[in-house]
C-alpha cells in the first residue's frame, strides 16, 4: 500500500510541476515579451517600460518561474495587473460562488445517475430501461450553455419563478443565494448525470453477471440484498473512475455556465482577465485548475485502493 | 464446465440487429435502427454544410436591419437575428465551421494519438512511461483551458479551438490505442510474428493496428461529435470563431442578449448542435455494437 | 419418501435464437444423506438442472416438472420462501472458487452471511461459528484468514471458503457442481476427500456434478449420466461401474485413463460433439455419435427401462456388446 500511495504521489509531483512550467511557457516565453502581451504591440515605450519594471518582466524567464513558483509555496500568486489586488484575495471570492456551483452539479448528478442507473440496470431491456438511456443520449447532445438559456427562457422569461442570472452574494441571505443557483446547478448536473448514468448503468449490469453474485443468491439473499451487498460495490470501481474525470468537466463547466448566468464566479474572472489581458490572474488560475484536476485524479488512486483490495497489490 | 445459456442479452437495447450474425456488415447497419438514425442526422448536417458552399436561402452575412428579430416566416422559415440576417442560413453556413473544426481537431488528435499510443504498446518500457506520464500532464488540461492559454498569449481566433481540441485529443487516442494495442501484442498471432522474426514496426503496421482500427474508428465519431460540442462552447465563450464568420456557439451568446424580446432565436442554433451531435454519437454507439458485439454486450 | 424428489423436470433457456430445452424430461430421488454423481459432458444440461434445483436459473427460463423437497414442490413457492431455502436448506458450491467470491469482501464476512441471514447470528456469535467453520473445513490458521481476502488465497483455499459457506446452515443437501474441476489435480483430492468427510460426518446428501466419471465413481453412492439434456443411465455406482448398459456411458467409461496401464494407441474419446441445445433431434439424441444406431434411434427416443436391480437405462440397443 505505501509503495502504491508513493509511486501515485510521485506521478502526482511530476504532473503538477509539468502543468506549472507549461502554463509558464505558453504564457510568458512563447508568445514573445509579456509586456508586449499585455499591453498590445502599439503600445508606448514609456509604458512597455513601466510595466516591465512593475511586474519585474525584465528579469531572464527562468528566474521570473522560479519566483513565481517560490511565491505559491509561500501563498503569494502576485497583484493582479488591472485590480491591484491580490490573486489569491480575487480568487477566494470568487470561489464562494465557483465552489458551491461545482459541489451542488457534482452532487445532484450523483445522486440522480446513481438512482437513474441502478434503476435502468435492474430493469434491463424494459420501458423504463429505454427511457432512461433515451434521456441520457440526449443529455450528451445538448450543449450546457444552450439548456441553461433554455431553462431562463422556461423559468425566468416565461415563468418569471427565478432570476435570469446574477448572483447577489452570500451577505444577502442564504435562500437569495441558493436560488440564484438553482438554475446553475441544475444546468451544469445535465450533462454529469447523462455521462454517470450510462456508466453505473453498464457497471451494475457487468457485476450483476459474476459468479460471486450467483453465490450471494446461492446463501438465499434476495435480488436486492445482493445487488446492494455484492453488485454496488464491486460496481463503484468505474463510476469512481468517472466522476474522476468529470471534476475536470465539472470545473469547466463552470466557466462556461457562469458566463451564461452572468455569475461573479472564477469562469467570470478568468474570462475578463483574458479580456483585460491580466496575465497574472489567467497564469494562476489555470494552474489552479489544473492543479484540482490532478489532486482529483490522484484521490481517486486512492479511492479505488479503499474500495477494491486488489488494487492495493498491483502497483 | 458450467452451462452459461446467458439470456440473450440485446446490446444497450436501442434497436440491435437479433440473431442476425449470418448477415454482412451492410445488412446489419441497415438492420440497427438507432445507428441508421445517426446516419441520417449526420448526413443532413454534411449536406447542408455542403449547400452552403454554393447556396443559402439568404446571406449567412448580409444586415438588414428593416428586417431584424422577425419570426419565422415563408421567406424566412427560421426567423431572422438582431441584424436581420437569415437564421436558417447562418445555421447552414454555421454547419462548415463545426465540421472543419471537428474534422482538423480530431484528425490531428487521431494521428498522433495513434502513433504515441502504438509506439507504447509496441516499445512498452520507458517509452511507454514517458509516453502515459505526459498524457497524465495532457489531461489535467481540459480544452477550455488550453483554449485559455493560448487566446491569453495569442489573442482570439478559430485556430486556438482547433488547436485546444486538437491537443486534447492526443492523449484521448494514446491511451485508447495503447490499451488495446497492448492486448494485441499478447495475442498468439503477434507472438507468431515475432517468432518469425518480424521487426516491431512491421509487426503493428501488419498486425496490431488493422486490429485496432475499428476502435480508432469508433473513438474518432465519439470526439468529433465531443469537438462540435465544444467548438460551440469556445465560440460562445468568444475564445472559439470570430466573426463574421458563422458559428452556431456565438449565434448562441448573442442570441441571449435578446432572451426577452425574441427567444425563439436561441433555439435554432441550439437545436442545430444537439442533432448533429446526437447523429454522431449514434453512429459511434451503433459502430461500436456493429463491429464488436462482445463490446455491445459488455456495456 | 425420499428428501429431494426430482421428477420430469424440464427447463427451457432463452437463447439468441428462441427458447431452447436444456433439461428434458430428467426424474431422480435423492434418499437423506444419500450421495448421487450426476455426469456428463458440458452442455448436457448438468449445470442447469442444479440450477433449477436453487431457482437460479437465468431470467427468462421456464421450468415445468416437480422438484420436491420433504414432499413440498419448490416451484410451486413464492421467490421469498426460495430464498429461505436456499444457503439454509439446499447449498451450493461452484465450479470456479476464484471469480465466486466477491473480491471486496474479507471472507470472514462472506461466511457469516448466511449465518445472519438465516440464523440471525451476529457480531462475536458469527466470527466464533465462522472461525469452527474454517476449522471445520482443514483451513490453517483460521484466526488470521478470517480476514484475508478472496485474492490472497489459493484455489484450494478459497473452494475450502467456499464449502465452510455452504455448510454455515448445517443444510440437508449439497449441490456441488464441478467443485475440484478448476484446481490443481493434487488439491482435487484433498477437497473431494474433504466433501466426502463431511458427508459421512454430518449425514448430509450430495448431488456431486462432474464430468470426469472417475471422480464420481470414488465419491458418490449413485450415478445419473446425462446426455443432451436427458438421464440417459442411472443407478447405483457399483451396478453402472460393473456394468455400463448405454453407448455414451460406455464411451464415458472408456475415456477414463488408466493409471499404470499401458498406453496403446491414443486416448479412448466419443467421436462426434455435443449437440446445440436448439438442434436436439426428436430421436435418440446421442444417435449421430452412436456406433450402434439403427434406424430405429433415429425415429423413436428410447425410454427408461429398468434393467437389472438398481441400474435402468435409455437405450434401444443396451442388450448388445459395444461395436
Amino acid at each position: 500500500m505505501s509503495v502504491f500511495l508513493a509511486r501515485r504521489f510521485l506521478t502526482f509531483l511530476i504532473t503538477i510541476s509539468g502543468a506549472s512550467v507549461i502554463i509558464f511557457l505558453l504564457l510568458e516565453v512563447l508568445p514573445g515579451d509579456p509586456a508586449l502581451t499585455m499591453l498590445g504591440v502599439d503600445a508606448p515605450d514609456s509604458a512597455v517600460a513601466a510595466i516591465r519594471l512593475e511586474l519585474g518582466l525584465d528579469r531572464p524567464a527562468a528566474v521570473r518561474y522560479v519566483a513565481w513558483i517560490a511565491g505559491l509555496f509561500q501563498g503569494e500568486m502576485g497583484l493582479s495587473y488591472v485590480y491591484k489586488v491580490p490573486v489569491t484575495e480575487l480568487i477566494g471570492q470568487r470561489l464562494q460562488v465557483t465552489l458551491p456551483l461545482a459541489i451542488g452539479s457534482m452532487a445532484v448528478a450523483t445522486l440522480t445517475a446513481l438512482s437513474l442507473g441502478i434503476f435502468a440496470a435492474t430493469n434491463h431491456n424494459r420501458i423504463g430501461d429505454y427511457g432512461v438511456m433515451g434521456f441520457s443520449q440526449l443529455g450528451l447532445a445538448i450543449p450546457d450553455f444552450w439548456f441553461g438559456i433554455l431553462l431562463i427562457i422556461l423559468f425566468a422569461v416565461i415563468l418569471h419563478w427565478l432570476p435570469s442570472g446574477g448572483f447577489p452574494g452570500w451577505d444577502e441571505g442564504l435562500w437569495r443565494g441558493v436560488k440564484s443557483l438553482m438554475l446553475p446547478v441544475f444546468t451544469l448536473s445535465l450533462s454529469l448525470t447523462a455521462v454517470m448514468t450510462r456508466v453505473t448503468r453498464s457497471a451494475v449490469l457487468e457485476v450483476a453477471r459474476e459468479d460471486f453474485v450467483r453465490t450471494a443468491r446461492a446463501k438465499g439473499l434476495s435480488r436486492r440484498a445482493a445487488l446492494w451487498r455484492h453488485v454496488l460495490r464491486n460496481a463503484l470501481v468505474p463510476v469512481l473512475t468517472i466522476g474522476g474525470v468529470l471534476v475536470a468537466t465539472v470545473l469547466t463547466g463552470t466557466l462556461v455556465i457562469e458566463n451564461v448566468f452572468a455569475l461573479p464566479g472564477v469562469g467570470k474572472l478568468i474570462f475578463d482577465a483574458i479580456s483585460n489581458r491580466d496575465l497574472m490572474v489567467v497564469k494562476n488560475v489555470v494552474l489552479l485548475f489544473a492543479a484540482i484536476v490532478v489532486v482529483v485524479n490522484f484521490m481517486v488512486d486512492i479511492l479505488y485502493a479503499m474500495v477494491d483490495p486488489r488494487i492495493r497489490i498491483q502497483t | 464446465m458450467t452451462e452459461t445459456v446467458s439470456n440473450s442479452d440485446r446490446g444497450s437495447g436501442q434497436g440491435t440487429g437479433r440473431g442476425t450474425a449470418s448477415l454482412g456488415f451492410l445488412g446489419r447497419a441497415l438492420g440497427h435502427r438507432s445507428f441508421m438514425i445517426g446516419l441520417l442526422l449526420t448526413g443532413a448536417m454534411i449536406i447542408s454544410a455542403l449547400v452552403s458552399l454554393v447556396w443559402t436561402p439568404h446571406s449567412p452575412t448580409e444586415i438588414v436591419i428593416a428586417e431584424r428579430l422577425k419570426l419565422p416566416s415563408a421567406s424566412h422559415w427560421f426567423g431572422t437575428d438582431q441584424f436581420g440576417r437569415d437564421i436558417l442560413s447562418m445555421i447552414m453556413a454555421g454547419a462548415q465551421t463545426s465540421i472543419v473544426v471537428g474534422l482538423i481537431a480530431v484528425s490531428l488528435g487521431a494521428v498522433l494519438g495513434v502513433s504515441l499510443g502504438l509506439w507504447a504498446a509496441a516499445r512498452r518500457g520507458w517509452t511507454e512511461d514517458v509516453i502515459m506520464r505526459l498524457s497524465d500532464l495532457n489531461l489535467a488540461f481540459p480544452v477550455i483551458l488550453i483554449a485559455i492559454l493560448l487566446t491569453a498569449g495569442w489573442g482570439p481566433g478559430i485556430i486556438n479551438a482547433i488547436l485546444a481540441l486538437g491537443i486534447y485529443n492526443i492523449s484521448v487516442f494514446a491511451r485508447q490505442v495503447r490499451g488495446a494495442g497492448i492486448a494485441m501484442w499478447e495475442r498468439e498471432f503477434v507472438l507468431a510474428a515475432r517468432a518469425a522474426g518480424k521487426g516491431n514496426l512491421a509487426i503493428t503496421i501488419e498486425h496490431v493496428l488493422p486490429n485496432i482500427i475499428s476502435i480508432i474508428v469508433v473513438q474518432a465519431t465519439i470526439s468529433f461529435a465531443i469537438a462540435i460540442l465544444a467548438e460551440a462552447a469556445l465560440s460562445y465563450l468568444g475564445v472559439g470563431s470570430q466573426p463574421p464568420n458563422p458559428s452556431w456557439g456565438r449565434m448562441l451568446s448573442e442570441s441571449q442578449s435578446y432572451i426577452f424580446l425574441a427567444p425563439i432565436i436561441a433555439v435554432w442554433p441550439g437545436l442545430a448542435i444537439v442533432l448533429s451531435v446526437l447523429g454522431l454519437n449514434l453512429i459511434g454507439d451503433g459502430l461500436r455494437d456493429l463491429v464488436d458485439p462482445r463490446l455491445a454486450r459488455r456495456r | 419418501m425420499a428428501l429431494l424428489s426430482v421428477s420430469d423436470l424440464t427447463v427451457e433457456l432463452q437463447t439468441s435464437r428462441g427458447m431452447a430445452p436444456a433439461v428434458r424430461g430428467v426424474t431422480f430421488d435423492l434418499e437423506k444423506g444419500g450421495t448421487l454423481g450426476v455426469v456428463g459432458e458440458s452442455g448436457c444440461g448438468k449445470s442447469v438442472t442444479a440450477l433449477a434445483i436453487m431457482g437460479l436459473l437465468p431470467d427468462g427460463a421456464r421450468t415445468t416438472g416437480r422438484i420436491e423437497l420433504d414432499g413440498a414442490d419448490l416451484l410451486a413457492l413464492d421467490e421469498e420462501a426460495r430464498c429461505r431455502i436456499r444457503g439454509n436448506r439446499i447449498a451450493m458450491i461452484f465450479q470456479e472458487p476464484m471469480t465466486s467470491l466477491n473480491p471486496v469482501h474479507r471472507i470472514g464476512r462472506q461466511i457469516a452471511e448466511p449465518l445472519r441471514l438465516h440464523r440471525g447470528l451476529r457480531g462475536a456469535n458469527a466470527r466464533d461459528e465462522v472461525l469452527r467453520l474454517l476449522e471445520r473445513v482443514g483451513l490453517p490458521d483460521p484466526a488470521r484468514r478470517i480476514d484475508a481476502y478472496p485474492h490472497q488465497m489459493s484455489g484450494g483455499q478459497r473452494q475450502r471458503v467456499m464449502i465452510a459457506m455452504a455448510l454455515s446452515c448445517a443444510p440437508d443437501i449439497l449441490l456441488a457442481d464441478e467443485p475440484t474441476t478448476a484446481l490443481d489435480v493434487t488439491i482435487q483430492g484433498q477437497i473431494l476427500d474433504l466433501i466426502n468427510e463431511l458427508v459421512d460426518d454430518t449425514g448430509m446428501g450430495l448431488i456431486l456434478i462432474s464430468h470426469d466419471l472417475g471422480v464420481i465413481g470414488e465419491t458418490t453412492e449413485n450415478v445419473a449420466v446425462m446426455y443432451g439434456g436427458t438421464v440417459v443411465e442411472h443407478g447405483a455406482t457399483d451396478r453402472l461401474f460393473a456394468n455400463f448398459a448405454h453407448p455414451y456411458s460406455q464411451g464415458l467409461f472408456a475415456a477414463i485413463p488408466q493409471v499404470g496401464a499401458a498406453r496403446t494407441g491414443p486416448l479412448r474419446t466419443i467421436p462426434g460433439t455435443v449437440p446445440e441445445l436448439a438442434d436436439l433431434p426428436s430421436a435418440c439424441s446421442f444417435a449421430d455419435r452412436c456406433a450402434r444406431a439403427t434406424e430405429i434411434c433415429w425415429r423413436q427416443a428410447p425410454r427408461m427401462e429398468r434393467i437389472g436391480p438398481d441400474q435402468r437405462t435409455a437405450c434401444h440397443h443396451h442388450g448388445e456388446t459395444a461395436a
